[in-house]
């Protein structure tokens, strides 16, 4: 369909159009008229990106400017699934007769995943990749090729370097499948392509770190534009990106493997000193002058700000101790072995990055300036001494990142020492964390570069809570609710088992034995109610593993399995991902699985449960962090003092985004339909409910907040039932469903043009009438 | 010396006695068959099949005795005797002690040797049988169907997908086919009892037109129930002593092996030359290799040799992640991709979202995995396995879950015409309904006269007044012409029978009537069609003569429905009016019939 908002023509690639999605676009193209930043909140399962898409590529190709879209999601399915989106619909627009000249959309994801090489592409590990591919595309290599024999190079990789950019690859949309086939088929390599061409294309789609990881962002996101679009999907943990990009942990192995690197690099310079000192000689010359150039870059506004890399540094020389090579390395050893005499204290201390480097100064002398330094010295030297295999000098890059982000940022930051894992253990595992407490340092470059930074999700409520942590102004903050011609979701909370014991995942009482029979009851009442799917998610993966225990010798799970197969999340991502490809197959062969899974795991993030694949989300308990550990107090207190944000509101939000997005993954689109359990008397509360997002809280009603076992049973029979009637899709229209003339109605312009066509049409066939 | 069966080659034979008459035992590769003296055709016949026990007498008593017993396969539908087992009790004349024990072991070792094969064999469910018990005289009285039933070869498996229905001499199956389809199907037995029990028709000959029955059941019966999900939970029960214990039959043991090869592999290690199969069960429950994660015992178990290399093989298998094809899997599941996409930043998660490798729970975890797995395995394995994903299977399910598709305007989807027969009736509903009061009046008005008849009628002459737009096609409008005439032929009709309220037994009598008058008919038809010889002749003769049967059942109806008392209709009139086209059909047929018996004598 077609129609437009204020004048610009959006072309939506199908007959009708969701009354969210069109408020959504609304709301989209108001923050983009503005050239400002956006936070817009609409359920999950109504087609968010393709609204996205729809509206942001009919702006880019209607008015003059052209601004390339970044698109960042979560996962690499979600990315697919994105480029899958955007291809058809271009495919529409072409249809409709949009002539998108030159329009060029790709993702970008890991040589992992994309490699076609006969020989690398068969590892299985992504970093043994990384290594390989280094080895025969570094320009030494290829170098050293041109001038001997026997020098094995990638010939994907040579081919593409034949050609310009412009000439690589034929406009169109091209998904990873697309990218992959492309480069086998022309013989050329499909990840050094995609990256060529990233100044070229229209719309642009990876993953949050590409932009959010300095290390990344320095390689393939620093080249954009001022006015860029840039979304974050399924942004609502985009504070936790933010902190992990930024934070870093040492423990004994990678420093002795830092160790071996630094040996190793030793060596190096010595030999590269006795043949051909030359190339030292240059990078010293280089060293001198500084970083004039990024900072030159910089200054005239060209590149993404890094900040690894901030101003600071770019005005000054490398100090004059680590500038020669040999020096350099001596540096580092020292620190390291700083670092390792740190490792031997047998108890916690939490420091601030000042009182951290004032203690290095007094026990190694070493200043903070060079610290500062450390990680662009590294990769200098790396880049001289012709090394491709990094990864045997990943261990030492972190140290070096590590010494940088101390030695850079006063606030924001903390260094923790842990000598055990946990309080209970015996056995030491040091652990030197550097954990980053301001979520907004990784993003600020972004928000200040770009124009129009767009945050969405289906759960972003409380709404206030991100621009605070974030430090942004949005200028469009929406919440969009549901419409829904017929009631398709049923949020229960059940607060006590059907013996009226109260259930909780409350610390105190989680192991509680009547509390652990009772979840297991609502488990065992839900698997005979409930058809085919049902994922159940647990607080943590140290509740679930001792909660499966237990049911397995009360003979819970026993019952459980009588109605249907029982599959479990694992830390290791391949076997989840066939547990859960089983768990489908079950799904649709009518055995009907359970899947357990955690809140803050892999599955809970990016895996659909629609239709049959989950009939039924369970949540067990409230999945809050683990409170006791010293990096979220730490990182609690940072947000009391900086942003006023009480400790409880933070974890309880920080939960229930969670919880919402788990219990969201049950419904995708309007014709699905799922139960939401949430069992903990704690959802029950004003103040836990208001947390929810809107369109979730606004469907909990009296009859059913404060639920037993037996009554949010009885609650969902009665609701399958209901649900399992033949769907009147046409009973959606006008109400959950509009076409031009409902837009119209609505105030809004509707298809004009076509309206005006349409009228005239009728005119002349009353005309023949008479 | 016995008749023998196609294919069948005797092994042993043994004089014995049984009821106190003399006799002879055999042994053959199809089954165990005992003659009387100087009779051909056994008087004791058990199939391999059907044999379930043996029994044999002491070694030191007084009569050196076999009992067998047998009993149609447990699985099958249809069992012949009502009993479960018939027993057979044969005994050796005692004149030679040791020839008769030699004599008798013979029979026990080959007897025994069909109970293990079928233990071997019997994963997939009982083995097929043909044919029925010929029990022992005194005992298969009732029940017996009197099938002329050839025990073809015996199948392996039940697999009915490998029947060819329809061939002559049935197979086994097929006939095993039958049973089960008459058992199911009472009116059909009933109609094979009068046609072919009495000998009108043969077998196949009743079957021919029933193929479609055939293969319905043959596909019916190849549904495979999946196999249990339960988890195998060894629970002991506790003694009075306060011990545990632990009961492991053969069936549990299979499980157990299923569930963890390891296991099996350590019992085909060390069972028996290392330890006995009691210990091996003991040392098993007291392991830790089967008390992991469980919370309580996994301290007191104490280490053992043979299952503390279980617990590292079962280690290794789930350590080992390159087992997993990840080319099969669908790529949006695919979490590994994620995770090689992202470098590995932050702090390592806290405790509580580590997997807790210490106390084993993992290892049940994975357990539970791999138990669904298998579970789910057993259900698929027959059916082809997913390839792996080209890009082009991978685009339609990305596709398939990002379209919305309620947003699509519906597509008209392609309609097929509904032929209703009796479209009478197709207005009844609207006819009936008061909200419609033009209908109503008009219903009113003209007595219960079918909205429907006069379109219909309209509609013919509509249809005969428009020749003109038609006349390049004389076919076309001939056949428009009869459609017509059809319909009016069908305003006409009767209303359903349903509605003319036939008691329920009468209406039976009148659909067993026609069914068995047709049948016959048909047969005699097909005969006399035929060039005559002896054997059709007399086919024929006898069917004839069982026209008289069902000519006399008819008339029995007939009185019947007089009988019956029902309001204000005529039920004797009516049922002899469903009856007469049949018995006008029977008497034409017995006509055609002897008119082509005057003519073959006055040729003769």
């Amino acid at each position: 369909m077609r129609f437009y908002i204020d004048d610009l023509p959006v072309i939506f690639p199908y007959d009708y159009v969701y009354p969210e999605q069109y408020q959504y676009m609304c709301g989209l193209k108001r923050s983009l008229d503005g050239r400002g930043h956006a936070m817009l909140e609409m359920p999950s399962g109504t087609g968010k990106t393709i609204s996205l898409l729809s509206l942001i590529i009919a702006y880019q190709q209607f008015y003059p400017g052209r601004r390339k879209l970044v698109y960042c999601s979560r996962t690499v399915p979600e990315i697919d699934k994105a480029l899958a989106e955007l291809k058809r619909l271009m495919a529409y627009r072409r249809g409709q007769g949009c002539d998108d000249k030159d329009f060029v959309g790709l993702g970008l994801t890991s040589r992992k995943n994309l490699c076609v090489h006969p020989r690398v592409s068969k590892e299985r590990k992504g970093t043994v990749v990384d290594a390989q591919c280094r080895q025969i595309t570094a320009s030494w290599v290829r170098n050293k090729a041109k001038a001997e024999e026997g020098v094995e190079v990638c010939d994907f990789f040579e081919k593409i370097q034949t050609l310009e950019a412009s000439e690589l690859m034929p406009s169109g949309v091209y998904t990873l499948d697309d990218l992959t086939d492309f480069g086998k088929a022309n013989g050329m390599c499909p990840y050094y392509l995609s990256r060529r061409v990233i100044p070229l294309a229209d719309v642009i789609i990876y993953s949050f770190h590409y932009m959010l990881d300095p290390k990344v962002a320095e390689m393939v996101s620093k080249e954009f534009e001022k006015d860029s679009i840039i979304v974050f999907d399924e942004a609502h943990n985009i504070d936790s990106i933010c902190i992990d990009s930024l934070s870093i942990d040492l423990n004994q192995r990678t420093l002795r493997a830092s160790t071996d690197s630094v040996e190793r690099l030793a060596e190096r310079v010595e030999e590269m000193k006795s043949q051909n000192s030359e190339k030292l000689r240059d990078e010293y010359e280089r060293l001198v002058d500084g970083l004039r150039d990024a900072l030159a870059a910089r200054e005239e506004d060209l590149i993404l700000a890094n900040p690894i890399l901030p101003d600071k540094v770019l005005h000054e020389a490398i100090p004059g101790n680590i500038r020669k090579a040999e020096h350099f390395v001596r540096f580092l050893k020292r620190f390291i072995e700083y670092l390792k005499a740190r490792m031997r204290v047998m108890h916690v201390v939490a420091e601030t990055t000042p009182s951290f480097l004032q203690h290095i100064k007094e026990i190694t002398y070493i200043e903070r300036k060079p610290l500062r330094f450390c990680a662009e010295r590294l990769a200098s030297l790396v880049r001289t001494l012709e090394i491709t295999d990094l990864e045997e000098y990943g261990a030492l890059a972190k140290v070096a990142a590590f010494a940088t982000l101390c030695a850079t940022y006063d606030t924001g930051f903390m260094v923790l020492f842990e000598p055990y894992e946990s309080d209970q253990s015996t056995v030491p595992n040091p652990v030197l964390h550097l954990a980053c407490l301001d979520a907004a340092i990784a993003i600020k470059p972004v928000f200040q570069r770009f124009h129009t930074v767009i945050i969405t999700s289906g759960t972003l409520s409380p709404m206030e809570m991100y621009p605070k942590m974030l430090n942004f102004m949005p200028t469009v903050q929406e919440s969009l609710t549901m419409s829904l011609s017929r009631q398709c979701f049923a949020p229960l909370v059940v607060t006590r088992g059907s013996d009226q014991v109260t259930m909780s995942s409350k610390f105190q009482v989680r192991n509680d034995p009547a509390v652990v029979r009772n979840y297991g009851n609502l488990l065992i009442e839900m698997a005979r109610a409930v058809p085919d799917g049902i994922v159940a998610f647990f607080p943590s993966y140290l509740y679930m593993e001792s909660i499966v225990s237990i049911w397995n010798e009360n003979g819970v799970l026993k019952d459980v399995w009588k109605h249907k197969l029982i599959f479990v999340e694992t830390p290791d991502a391949a076997e989840t991902s066939v547990a859960l490809q089983n768990y489908r197959t079950a799904c649709n062969n009518g055995r009907g699985a359970v899947l357990l899974s955690v809140a803050r795991g892999k599955v809970s993030e990016g895996i659909d449960f629609d239709h049959n694949y989950g009939r039924a989300v369970i949540m067990f308990g409230i999945p809050y962090q683990y409170t006791e550990s010293r990096i979220l107090k730490a990182r609690l207190e940072f947000m009391r003092e900086t942003h006023q944000i009480r400790e409880n509101d933070f974890l309880s939000f920080d939960a229930l985004r969670h919880a919402s997005q788990c219990i969201g993954r049950v419904l995708r689109g309007k014709t699905d339909y799922g139960l939401m359990v949430l069992a903990d008397k704690r959802y029950a509360r004003a103040d836990k409910r208001s947390k929810l997002p809107k369109w979730i809280s606004a469907c909990l009603t009296e009859t059913s907040i404060n639920l037993s076992t037996d009554m949010a049973v009885a609650l969902s029979r009665k609701f399958l039932n209901l649900m399992a009637q033949p769907f009147d899709m046409q009973s959606q229209l006008g109400v959950s469903m509009w076409a031009n003339e409902h837009i119209v109605q609505h105030g809004g312009r509707g298809d004009a043009v076509a309206a005006a066509a349409v009228a005239e049409v009728e005119a002349m066939e009353v005309e023949e009438v008479r | 010396m016995l008749l023998l069966l196609p294919g069948e080659s005797i092994k042993h034979t043994s004089d014995t006695t049984n009821n106190k008459e003399e006799g002879t035992l055999y042994f053959t590769n199809k089954r165990l068959a005992w003659c009387k003296s100087g009779s051909p055709t056994p008087s004791i016949e058990v199939l391999h099949e059907h044999f379930r026990q043996q029994q044999v007498s002491k070694a030191d008593a007084k009569k050196f005795m076999l009992r067998v017993s047998a009993g149609p396969p447990p699985a099958a539908g249809a069992e012949v005797d009502e009993s479960s087992l018939t027993i057979h009790t044969f005994s050796w004349k005692t004149a030679d002690k040791d020839a008769a024990i030699a004599d008798r072991k013979k029979f026990v070792t080959e007897l025994s040797m069909i109970t293990t094969k079928r233990a071997m064999g019997s994963a997939g469910g009982a083995s097929t049988s043909g044919g029925q018990t010929t029990a022992s005289g005194s005992r298969a009285a009732g029940g017996q169907t009197g099938e002329t039933a050839a025990a073809g070869p015996t199948a392996e498996g039940d697999e009915y997908g490998k029947v060819k229905i329809g061939l002559v001499p049935a197979s086994a199956e097929e006939i095993k086919l039958r049973q089960e389809v008459l058992s199911k199907n009472i009116e059909l037995a009933k109609l094979h009892k009068s046609l072919v029990v009495s000998g009108l028709i043969s077998e196949d000959e009743f079957w021919s037109t029933r193929k479609y029955i055939l293969e319905t059941q043959a596909i019916q019966s190849q549904l495979r129930k999946g196999e249990s999900s339960t988890w195998l939970d060894l629970a002991p029960t506790t003694q009075e002593s306060g011990n545990f214990k632990y009961t492991i039959t053969p069936n549990v043991a299979r499980r157990i092996f299923k569930e963890f090869p390891q296991v099996k592999r350590a019992y085909i290690e060390n069972v028996p030359h290392v330890i006995n199969e009691k210990l091996f069960w003991k040392r098993f429950v007291a392991s830790q290799f089967f008390n992991r994660g469980r919370s309580a015992d996994t301290a007191r178990s104490s280490r053992d040799k043979i299952f503390d290399k279980c617990t590292q093989e079962e280690d290794a298998l789930f350590d080992n992640t390159a087992r997993y094809d990840l080319g099969l899997l669908t790529s949006l599941l695919d979490l590994t991709r994620t995770e090689e996409d992202s470098v590995e930043t932050g702090n390592a998660p806290d405790f509580t979202m580590r997997p807790a490798s210490k106390d084993n729970k993992l290892a049940l975890i994975r357990r539970f995995n791999r138990h669904s797995e298998i579970v789910l395995q057993s259900v698929l394995n027959n059916k082809r396995k997913v390839g792996p994903l080209d890009s082009k299977r991978a685009d339609q399910e990305i596709e398939a879950s990002t379209t919305l598709e309620d947003l699509e305007a519906a597509v008209e989807e392609k309609k097929v015409k509904l032929n209703i027969q009796d479209r009478t009736r197709y207005f009844t509903s609207m006819q009936s309904d008061p909200s419609d009061e033009s209908r109503a009046s008009g219903a009113q008005n003209r007595g219960p006269i079918d909205p429907s008849s006069i379109r219909a009628s309209l509609q013919i002459s509509f249809e005969i007044s428009q020749p003109v737009a038609s006349a390049g096609n004389a076919q076309k409008t001939m056949v428009s012409m009869l459609d017509s005439a059809h319909k009016a032929a069908m305003q006409r009709r009767p209303d359903r029978i349903q509605e003319l309220g036939i008691p329920e037994d009468l209406s039976h009598a009148v659909a067993e009537c026609h069914g068995a008058g047709t049948e016959m008919l048909r047969h005699l038809w097909a005969l006399l069609r035929l060039a005559p010889t002896g054997d059709r002749q007399a086919k024929a003769e006898k069917i004839v003569a069982a026209f008289d049967g069902v000519l006399k059942r008819i008339q029995e109806t007939i009185v019947k429905a007089n009988a019956s008392k029902s309001k204000g209709a005529d039920m004797g009139s009516m049922i002899e009016k469903m009856l007469q086209p049949i018995m006008t059909s029977l008497h034409a047929g017995k006509q055609a019939y002897e008119q082509r018996s005057k003519l073959a004598v006055a040729a003769a």
